[in-house]
C-alpha cells in the first residue's frame, strides 16, 4: 500500500466544527446542499479545509456560493511539503419553509486536499441583549482619586 | 547463427545491472513517497527503465547470450530505503527524492562509462550513447525536483 499524507492532532484541531453546529459533510472535495427552516432564523454555514502542498507554490482555496453570492478564502501559496489551512463562514437568513441552496468546496493547486468539513449553525433569536459591563470601581471612588 | 562478442555482453549486461538497481529503486520509492506526484512520477519512471531492460536484453540475446536479470546492488538498494522508511513516517519526502536522484546519477554514470569507453565494442557504445541522454533529461528532472525542498 503506497504512502499518504496524514491529519496532524493540530489538523484535527483546526477541522472541528464551533460548538453547537451540525456537521453537514466531512470528506474531501465538498458539498452541494441545501438547509430549510420551519420558522424564520439566522444560521452560519462554515467550511474548513486541510491540504499539503505536492509542489513549490501549493495553494488552498475554500468557497461558499449561496445564490449569485460567493465568499472565498485562500492559503498559500507556499513551499513543497507546507500544511495548507483555510476556512471560511457566512451568516445566511432562512426564511421558515424555504430552501436555501449552497456549495462549500475546497480548491486546490499544486497541493494535496486532505480533510475539508462543512458545517451549520443556527443563530439564537433568544439570546440575551448584550449589557455593557458595570464598572469595577465606583465613579465616585474615582472622582476623589482624581 | 549469432555473431558472439564476450565483451559487448560483459558491457550490457553491466549497463542492465543498473537499469534493474535503478528500476526497483524507483519502485520502493514510490512505496515510500506520501506526495502522490512524486509516487506517480517514480512509478512511470521504473516502467520506461523496465522499457529500457527489455531493449537490452534484446541486444544481449541478439548475441546468442542470456541477459542479467536483477541488479548489481539489490541489497544495497533495499537497505538505503529502509533506512529511510523511519525518516519518511515522521519527516518529509525529501530524504526519498535524494535517494531517487543518487540512484539515478549512479545508473547515469555506467551509461556515459560505457558510451565514452573508445575500446568497447561499438554496439555497446551506440546503445549506451543512445540512452545516456535521455537518463540525463530524466535525471535533471528529478534533480529539479529535489531542489524544492531547498
Amino acid at each position: 500500500m503506497a504512502a499518504h499524507f496524514k491529519l496532524t492532532e493540530e489538523d484535527d484541531g483546526f477541522l472541528a466544527a464551533p460548538q453547537g453546529a451540525s456537521l453537514l459533510f466531512s470528506g474531501a472535495s465538498g458539498t452541494e446542499t441545501w438547509i430549510e427552516r420551519s420558522e424564520d432564523a439566522v444560521v452560519r454555514i462554515g467550511i474548513q479545509s486541510v491540504a499539503v502542498a505536492t509542489g513549490a507554490g501549493g495553494t488552498l482555496g475554500v468557497c461558499i456560493e449561496v445564490g449569485d453570492h460567493a465568499a472565498k478564502g485562500q492559503d498559500g501559496p507556499a513551499p513543497i511539503e507546507y500544511r495548507l489551512s483555510a476556512s471560511q463562514s457566512v451568516q445566511v437568513l432562512v426564511k421558515g419553509g424555504e430552501r436555501v441552496a449552497f456549495k462549500a468546496y475546497p480548491t486546490a493547486d499544486n497541493a494535496q486536499i486532505l480533510r475539508t468539513v462543512v458545517w451549520a449553525s443556527d443563530l439564537r433569536s433568544d439570546a440575551p441583549t448584550r449589557v455593557a459591563p458595570r464598572p469595577t470601581t465606583a465613579p465616585e471612588a474615582a472622582a476623589s482619586r482624581a | 547463427m549469432t555473431d558472439t562478442d564476450p565483451r559487448a555482453v560483459e558491457l550490457l549486461n553491466w549497463l542492465l545491472e543498473g537499469l534493474h538497481d535503478s528500476a526497483d529503486g524507483l519502485r520502493q520509492a514510490a512505496s515510500l513517497a506520501r506526495n502522490p506526484a512524486f509516487q506517480t512520477l517514480f512509478t512511470e519512471r521504473a516502467g520506461q527503465r523496465d522499457a529500457l531492460i527489455g531493449q537490452i536484453e534484446a541486444e544481449v540475446r541478439s548475441f546468442g547470450d542470456e541477459p542479467a536479470c536483477e541488479g548489481s546492488m539489490i541489497g544495497d538498494v533495499h537497505h538505503a530505503f529502509t533506512k529511510l522508511r523511519d525518516l519518511v513516517a515522521h519527516g518529509s519526502d525529501k530524504a526519498v527524492v535524494e535517494e531517487v536522484v543518487r540512484g539515478e546519477a549512479l545508473v547515469e554514470q555506467r551509461f556515459e562509462a560505457v558510451a565514452d569507453d573508445v575500446q568497447a565494442p561499438a554496439k555497446a557504445r551506440e546503445l549506451a550513447g543512445r540512452m545516456v541522454a535521455r537518463l540525463k533529461t530524466d535525471q535533471q528532472q528529478i534533480a529539479d525536483l529535489s531542489q524544492q525542498f531547498r
